[in-house]
């Protein structure tokens, strides 16, 4: 299994998300599957049994500028490892320039133009000897936190954030990614429409996002269930990532709701728990609660000192007939990256030609 | 026991960890590395001890005596204790070791300083695991963690993931201050064991013959 951790940059920023789903497309073909077929869609979701690959061999990614906000990520990446018996890789992109910057003509440049010629243009020398500080930079950062015995192959490559980091990532065919807190949140606070959990969800890959209060490997897990394809799988993928003992709460929110609906919600929260038991030792119990979806989860996890929250991103339904409820969730999950003081795993909706590769 | 197959069956993952308790205070470091792991991977811990070489076996229930100085140190020591099995292995240690290790699934052996460092290396070749050597403090690199491990390619890759799971446990533990400072000496070492035949006669053959009833 593999890890990937990202930091918060300047020159990270929101780019480093900006990967459409099907360039990433082949990373999710192994990782933690579900039996994705077509016919799945009508299927009850405690008939859905998590089928995990030979993930050993897979390596987890983490990319990183060695900042120290990483930490979390790092360490949660080892104990992620552990678990699974999975290879960790770390890797850092230094952004480059636009190279035809020097070939600017600055009369004939608009004043948008001169802005732009403004910024600093590096030549090859100095973006050599950018890779190679950064490089001494996540090496002591994997030294400090895990140790240089770990011996996680670090790879720092120049170029564009986005492509470089694509590129390396479909390499590598790693199976999660972990990434800090602070860069979660400072992503979705970015302006415009780009918001950080948008453009998670586009992630075939799943992703961890390791908080400050990291203390091991989750014990006391929450799992956020709309019943939706995307929420099964994050749940089948939190056990398969928690301790063997660990405590599993499957969470389902309503805003409100008749005793018939409560009925309903509750058979198939059971239907959830009972295939969860059947592919790991762990104790699930379902929780039924009313009101704001992501207050709920949130304080329902703070009162339980929750080490983890699941969710999946997709908005599609998984039984015919059920539909998510309000509030959509993909606010739910912007609220839960935001508020949640606890890690959070996010499970990325896979697309129709996703779930043909599996299938 | 075939040396060649004990690495194919080392768990990739960490789920067990065997911890040797012998009363001393070398014996408190390795508990609480063994606290620390079990803590951040949810790993199981089998505590296990036997009487050293010597132990006098006269007078009131010394066995029991013995037990209880161990249990102590357990209970003292770590804060999952009721969550732990203590063992007294008797008759050839090494060879009980490894059946343990196996039974066990165990990923990794922690051992305490003080005389069990020579035991390291042996223990490793014997057991197929990881074997985790916990030094006392020392003024210049602090307590270390000698990680013995075979040389073959699969027990190299479960140290070196054995390495960082040590590591990381150990700097969640420590304070934030002292988190970033740069420390001398790494807190782990990994040595490899060469693969030495003559590793599996001595130890067959200095095993520990002490015959007990635990009674």
């Amino acid at each position: 299994m593999n890890v990937g951790v990202f930091l918060d940059t300047d020159y990270m920023k929101s780019r480093i998300w900006d990967l459409h789903t099907h360039d990433i497309m082949p990373l999710c073909s192994s990782f933690f599957p579900l039996p994705f077929h077509p016919a799945m869609q009508s299927q009850p979701a405690d008939q859905i049994v998590s089928h995990t690959l030979d993930d050993a061999d897979r390596p987890i990614l983490v990319a990183t500028d060695g900042h120290l906000h990483a930490d979390a990520a790092f360490i949660a990446a080892a104990f992620l490892a552990g678990r699974v018996g999975a290879n960790v890789r770390v890797f850092s992109v230094v952004e480059r320039s636009a190279p035809s910057c020097r070939e600017h003509n600055r009369t004939a440049a608009s004043r948008h133009d001169i802005s732009e010629l403004r910024k600093p243009c590096r030549t090859q020398e100095k973006m050599r000897e950018d890779i190679d500080t950064r490089r001494a930079g996540v090496a002591t950062q994997v030294a400090l936190t895990v140790g240089e015995s770990a011996d996680w192959p670090i790879t720092v490559r120049g170029g564009p954030l986005d492509q470089t980091s694509e590129d390396i990532v479909t390499q590598s065919h790693a199976q999660l990614l972990v990434i800090g807190q602070c860069l979660a949140r400072r992503l979705d606070a970015q302006p415009g429409a780009c918001h950080g959990t948008h453009v998670l969800m586009r992630r075939a890959i799943p992703i961890y996002i390791a908080a400050p209060t990291l203390r091991g490997i989750a014990r006391r897990v929450v799992i956020a269930m709309d019943f939706s394809m995307a929420g099964v799988r994050a749940a089948h993928i939190a056990c398969h990532l928690s301790a063997a003992d660990a405590s599993v709460y499957l969470v389902h929110v309503l805003p409100k709701a008749s005793a018939q609906d409560l009925d309903d919600r509750r058979c198939r929260l059971q239907g959830i728990e009972r295939s969860l038991r059947g592919g790991a030792d762990v104790r699930v119990e379902s929780i039924l609660l009313l009101g704001d979806a992501a207050q709920e989860l949130l304080g329902f996890a703070d009162g339980i000192q929750a080490d983890l929250i699941a969710c999946g991103t997709s908005s599609l339904p998984l039984l015919p007939g059920t539909r998510p409820y309000a509030p959509v969730p993909g606010r739910v999950t912007r609220d839960l990256i935001r508020q949640a003081s606890c890690s959070m795993l996010i499970a990325p909706h896979l697309s129709d030609r996703q779930r043909d590769s599996l299938s | 026991m075939d040396a060649e197959n004990l690495a194919q069956d080392v768990p990739s993952s960490i789920q067990h960890v065997v911890v040797m308790c012998d009363g001393t205070p070398g014996g408190d470091n390795a508990l609480r590395l063994a606290n620390a792991i079990s803590q951040s991977t949810g790993a199981s811990v089998r505590a296990v001890t036997w009487l050293p070489v010597g132990y006098a076996l006269d007078g009131d229930a010394p066995i029991e005596n013995f037990l209880a100085s161990v249990t102590r140190q357990l209970y003292r020591v770590t804060t999952m204790v009721g969550f732990w099995r203590l063992e007294l292995l008797t008759g050839h240690i090494d060879h009980r070791l490894a059946q343990l290790c196996s039974q066990e699934a165990a990923a990794l052996l922690i051992l305490p300083s003080g005389g069990a460092e020579s035991l390291a290396s042996r223990w490793t070749l014997m057991t197929g695991i990881p074997v985790a050597c916990v030094g006392g403090k020392t003024a210049h690199c602090g307590e270390q963690v000698i990680l013995c491990t075979r040389a073959d390619a699969r027990s190299q890759r479960h140290a070196h993931l054995m390495a960082a799971i040590v590591t990381a446990a150990h700097t969640m533990n420590r304070t934030s201050a002292d988190r970033y400072a740069r420390r001398p000496c790494p807190y782990v070492q990994v040595q490899t064991v060469p693969m030495l035949s003559a590793y599996f006669v001595g130890a067959h053959s200095s095993s520990n013959n002490l015959s007990l009833t635990a009674s």
